[in-house]
């Protein structure tokens, strides 16, 4: 290869063929990284902690194995970073907070235990909104993460540094976290792919909880198939996660390449109405080459879904609460005023209401599977809204009364933390004003291969995004 | 509908997290969580969860309580 900006525009699955075959050096390649890191980050705030020193050691580790034939797999060699909500052993891990500033864990999240063995190089750890607790990545003690789009909004969240990196090159993928949204809205704002697996998919252990009943962990990537490829590396039954699924983990990239000729998708009206004029003719438009591909599209309905997201709002304030009661009651000064707000609404949270929201939680789920029946997937818009300036706090939408923001965006992802279904955020264009428009795919419970597979297909026929100019 | 009032949502705080809260933020959390409840009684409402387990499963208590086993404690 030839310039930084030629490996720069590859996803990982072209990296890891050149790589393979020692087209490209994995020292080449994280120092291109880093000199990409290097020039964007004081605009972008992507990255809380860069760790240059110890991707340079794992890219010569890497160089070194594979120029010995010892090839571990795709991300061999590859430069990633994740959000830091995740434990690095001997590295920082502050939540995007104030009062894990300084913490530093003496053990790694299974996670990225999984792509360490898989040989990944690890860039750094990405900015985030504080201890993931908000969509707008305004981080009063780390400095707020910029949409690579356009600087003056916000990439949303709460994983808003994994997604910008992403788009702005800053890293080959990356990883994120979903408690009501947090991996799917920052890859709709910003015009990326993100992948919530099924609850339990992946391990939580290592990872600070927001909210225990809804957290997933995910990857973010350029294309669908990168998703894929990194989801089969951090999927599977981990000991030290007991609500870790021990279900088989199928090869995901069996999903790829394939048509959607015979596949039946359902719209989900209830998630249909309230958008922008311009969200709305991208996703008609998505949902017409999804027709136009072979897939019969059909509306359902789904009536639990329209509310369900007070079922995810209730049981985060009660279990965020939960964790954060100690620090709440020290330190609560070293909180950003919005996010000691909503632990403060926590107190509000009776416990009947949360065991109500609990058990609801079935019936919602029950209402989105009665909706797949003879279905394979679902689809949805991914926001109301492209993303929105930063401190924008409400919305208009045409032809409807203004609205509060983070409910314009949250309604559409927050329904599937309570049914714990895997879906996908993949990107359906750009606006008039250049802003990135997104679509969810929702599948049955551990069905990714199906979500992946209209993903993929869909992807390769919609064309690449034109990247932001930075 | 607000189903808590300002003063009793300080109460709470003290007297449950021994927390002091603004009156002002007792007020913003009380209209918050209020519209929350309504909202959350009316979604329990219309999905009738009544006989419907709580998604806790006896199988993760018995894990959990094993790897603390595990762990010495």
């Amino acid at each position: 290869m030839s310039t930084s900006d030629d490996l720069l525009a590859l996803d990982v699955a072209a990296l890891s063929a050149r790589l393979r075959t020692r087209e490209i050096s994995p020292v080449e390649l994280t120092e291109a990284y880093l000199e990409q890191i290097g020039a964007l980050d004081g605009k972008l705030r992507t990255y809380i902690t860069v760790t240059a020193e110890v991707a340079r050691a794992a890219a010569k580790t890497a160089e070194a194995e594979i120029s010995a034939g010892q090839w571990r797999g795709p991300f061999h060699g590859v430069p990633i970073a994740l959000k830091d909500l995740l434990y690095t052993r001997g590295i920082r891990t502050t939540g995007g907070s104030k009062i894990l500033a300084g913490f530093v864990p003496d053990h790694d999240s299974t996670v990225w235990k999984r792509l360490a063995a898989a040989g990944a190089v690890l860039l750094g750890k990405l900015n985030l909104h504080e201890f993931a607790y908000g969509l707008s990545c305004t981080n009063p003690h780390w400095g707020t993460v910029r949409n690579p789009y356009d600087l003056d909004r916000i990439p949303g969240g709460s994983s808003g540094g994994s997604a910008a990196a992403i788009v702005a090159r800053m890293a080959a993928a990356t990883i994120g976290t979903d408690t009501g949204g947090s991996i799917r809205i920052p890859a709709a704002l910003c015009g990326c792919v993100g992948l919530k697996p099924t609850f339990s998919r992946v391990s939580r252990y290592g990872v600070i909880p927001l909210a225990s009943t809804l957290d997933h962990v995910g990857p973010i990537t350029r294309t669908v198939r990168d998703a894929a490829l990194m989801l089969g590396v951090i999927a599977g039954h981990d000991p030290d996660d007991s609500t870790s699924s021990r279900n088989p983990v199928p090869d995901y990239t069996a999903a790829l390449g394939k048509d959607v000729v015979g596949m039946r998708i359902g719209v989900i009206r209830e998630l249909n109405h309230g958008l922008s004029n311009e969200v709305a003719r991208s996703f008609n438009a998505a949902l017409k080459q999804l027709a136009a591909i072979g897939a019969t599209v059909e509306e359902v309905s789904a009536p639990a879904i329209e509310t369900a997201g007070v079922a995810t709002t209730v049981v985060m304030l009660a279990e965020a609460l939960e964790y954060h009661e100690n620090w709440m009651r020290t330190r609560p000064g070293d909180y950003g005023a919005d996010v000691r707000g909503l632990l403060e609404m926590g107190m509000g949270v009776p416990a009947t209401s949360y065991v109500r929201m609990q058990r609801a939680r079935a019936a919602i789920l029950a209402d989105a599977l009665h909706a797949l029946e003879g279905r394979d997937v679902l689809v949805a818009p991914g926001s109301a809204i492209a993303a929105p300036r930063i401190g924008e706090a409400t919305i208009q939408v045409e032809g409807a009364a203004s609205m509060d923001t983070v409910q314009a965006i949250i309604r559409f992802t927050s329904p599937f933390n309570a049914t714990g279904q895997p879906a996908l955020a993949i990107p359906t264009g750009l606006s008039a004003d250049g802003l990135p428009l997104s679509m969810q795919i929702i599948g049955r419970p551990f069905d990714e291969p199906s979500v992946i597979r209209v993903a993929d297909a869909y992807e390769r026929t919609r064309g690449p995004i034109p990247a932001p100019k930075l | 509908m607000g189903l808590v009032r300002p003063e009793t949502l300080k109460l709470i705080a003290k007297e449950i997290y021994d927390y002091d809260l603004s009156d002002q933020g007792a007020g913003a959390i009380a209209n918050g969580a209020g519209a929350l409840l309504t909202t959350s009684h009316h979604l329990g409402a219309m999905l009738e969860p009544d006989g419907v387990e709580p998604p806790f499963g006896y199988p993760n208590l018995e894990a959990e309580a094993a790897r603390i086993g595990q762990k010495g404690r």
